[in-house]
């Protein structure tokens, strides 16, 4: 969903990660009262929500405005602003980036140092109403281990109101695949069900915003498997989910649109694919597959915007260029040119490992 | 069985719930329900039920002694023997307080330690929501101490004849009851949460329930003692607060004076007071606690 809302003037206090990317690579309007060559280029995570233009949807669910946590002196979170509609959103980040931080705002469990989160368009620390209809999967798992996992379920049902706790909780239960009629205490359980324990405790209440706190962790390969898709298939039903990961593969899998986390600061987001594509200070990294690189490679740097060039072995050259997508038109000319043979051409550095490595390296 | 041609494929995938929602007091309701389970270790294992289990029976031991007695003896005598209704409270105000410091601190402390706090959070409750029903729960388990035996008492008398006489003295007598029961409960239960929310240890928050409780009332006996202190002083003695009032509740005794000097309106402003500070405590804290779990 390309709700992002316009941003908000950055405080002089708490300014946002700067690049040095020109700010021509940026489809804004030109602010009459500056002249376009003393203007400053935004920030990437500005840029981003430019580019994915629009401001919020009439079907927001969520809405974080210039929020910021300390704790002390440490600063958690810093001036991040971001909204949200129904959908699957990955918070992506490295351990203590603030993503869990964030997360406690959104749902209401601590209050913003600074800033303001506003869910169905209510503060969700003041709207009791609102917090029930958000389910949230906490990162810890110490969640009262001596109950069983249906009372477990049962009380978040209670706790929602709902009709009939225990009927709800049970199919709660069956869905994140573990036994209703279980009698052992959650403390027996390995990490994978006391992981699903928690989700289905999250989800007993049908929640329409969910928080999810590194979800996946301690699942096998086929329970990360389901309980991926159990996360698709709730966003495609329209629930606002949010999962917060540090597991890059997790969150490729979760779907393409993510806000990458560091160091408390929102560094982008929007879809990753257009992240890296607005990342213009980084060269992007092409292999060439050819019958001759280094004919190709003596003909690719006569002509412009080729920063290096690596000949790999005796088929493959590996090009670092600024305009990729001039580079991806241009090839094949150049191989006719070069009177070689293509036989591939890859991106290297467009997945969401590179680009979050390039967002958190800053 | 199964007819050719009716096979089916069911849906076993997720389903929204439609059905209707409670509001806040169902919550709290579940919020209370939890509390008493827990405190009684009622859905735990049996180690969890031991202590608050054998702390309430024995707060009925007395009872069922003096009821026992009464009922061998003649009735001429067993009317000599019966046990004053203020003399049983400060009886079972040491059960009172192993009670208070075994079950206080587990379902306060646990709930933070554990990160149930931020769960019940995230839920349509609020901090004040979570700790009336917090309050409300611990009072129903302490009232299994303070009230009910003195309840049973009475009922056991009235049955063997010695007990109030006529309709308008046992209602008297078991608002008196319910009465001293809610004023040692109220102070204990806010005793015990204040303890609980100024740590999550629960070894912590029990020891400091019983060491300020006998600091206070050695202090306050050597105090009384050994010098011209007023005789309010005692009053500084955590578990004289209450029983106090109880006291004026019955009235004075020789078997069971009241302080000299102090009136009754001051004694229930020392439980009031007591009370206020001991609340100030847990709101503050849980005002400014953050979940970080």
């Amino acid at each position: 969903m390309s709700d992002l809302p316009p941003p908000p003037p950055p405080p002089s206090s708490t300014p946002q990660p700067t690049t040095a990317v020109p700010s021509s690579a940026v489809p804004t309007q030109p602010d009459p009262a500056t002249p376009p060559q003393t203007r400053p280029p935004p920030p990437t995570s500005e840029r981003v929500r430019i580019a994915m233009g629009a401001p919020a949807a009439p079907n927001e669910v969520l809405s974080v405005q210039n929020i910021s946590k300390w704790f002390g002196d440490v600063v958690a979170v810093s001036d991040v602003s971001f909204s949200l509609g129904p959908g699957v959103t990955s918070l992506l980040g490295p351990n203590g980036a603030g993503k869990s931080t964030t997360l406690r705002m959104i749902a209401g469990l601590a209050s913003p140092s600074q800033g303001a989160v506003r869910v169905f368009g209510e503060n969700p620390r003041k709207n009791t109403a609102v917090r029930g209809r958000i389910g949230i999967v906490p990162q810890q798992e110490s969640l009262f281990q001596e109950q069983r996992a249906l009372d477990f379920v049962t009380l978040a049902g209670q706790l929602n109101g709902l009709d009939n706790p225990a009927g709800k909780a049970r199919a709660m239960l069956e869905l994140v695949e573990l036994d209703p009629d279980d009698t052992r205490s959650i403390a027996t359980y390995s990490k994978g069900m006391r992981q699903r324990v928690k989700l289905a405790q999250a989800l007993v209440h049908d929640p329409e915003l969910l928080l999810l706190d590194e979800p996946l962790t301690g699942l096998d390969p086929r329970q990360r498997i389901q309980m991926t898709e159990l996360i698709r298939s709730l966003g495609a039903g329209g629930v606002c989910v949010v999962v917060s990961s540090h597991v890059l593969e997790e969150v490729e899998r979760l779907g393409s649109r993510v806000m990458v986390i560091a160091q408390g600061r929102l560094a982008a987001s929007g879809d990753f694919h257009e992240i890296r594509a607005l990342m213009d200070d980084r060269p992007h990294r092409i292999r060439v597959r050819t019958n001759n690189p280094r004919a190709l490679g003596a003909v690719l740097l006569t002509g412009s915007g080729i920063t290096s060039l690596h000949v790999v072995d005796h088929e493959t050259v590996v090009v670092d260029t600024e305009d990729a997508d001039t580079f991806r038109r241009t090839i094949a000319g150049v191989a006719k040119q070069a009177n070689v043979s293509l036989h591939g051409v890859q991106p290297l550095d467009d997945d969401l490992e590179s680009v979050f490595k390039y967002l958190v390296g800053r | 069985m199964t007819a050719p041609g009716s096979a089916e494929i069911f849906d076993r995938g997720y389903r929204a719930y439609d059905g209707p929602r409670a509001g806040v007091s169902s919550s709290m309701k579940a919020v209370f329900v939890s509390t008493v389970q827990r405190a009684l270790g009622l859905r735990r294992k049996f180690r969890y039920k031991i202590v608050p289990l054998a702390t309430i029976f024995i707060a009925y031991v007395p009872a069922l002694v003096f009821l026992g007695i009464t009922a061998i003896l003649p009735s001429e005598l067993a009317g000599q023997v019966v046990e004053e209704y203020a003399g049983y409270f400060e009886l079972i105000s040491v059960m009172m307080l192993l009670l208070t410091a075994f079950v206080v601190p587990e379902v306060m402390g646990a709930d933070r330690k554990t990160g149930m706090f931020g769960l019940y959070m995230a839920s349509p409750l609020n901090r004040w929501h979570y700790l009336a029903a917090k309050f409300v729960g611990i009072i129903a388990v302490l009232s299994l101490v303070t009230t009910m035996p003195s309840i049973f008492q009475m009922a056991g008398y009235s049955l063997l004849g010695i007990g109030p006489e006529g309709f308008v003295e046992t209602i008297k007598t078991l608002v008196k009851i319910i009465a001293s029961g809610f004023v040692l409960s109220i102070f204990f239960a806010l005793f015990g949460m204040a303890a609980s929310t100024l740590t999550n240890r629960h070894l912590f928050a029990s020891a400091g329930i019983v060491m300020s409780t006998i600091a206070t009332a050695a202090f306050a006996d050597i105090i009384t003692q050994t010098s011209d202190a007023p005789s309010w002083i005692q009053l500084i003695s955590v578990v004289t607060i209450p029983l106090e009032l109880i006291v004026r509740i019955w009235g004075s005794s020789p078997e069971f004076p009241q302080i000299e000097g102090v009136s009754t309106l001051a004694s229930f402003g020392a439980w009031a007071l007591a009370c206020a500070v001991f609340g100030g405590v847990i709101l503050y804290g849980y005002r400014r606690m953050e979940v970080t779990k």
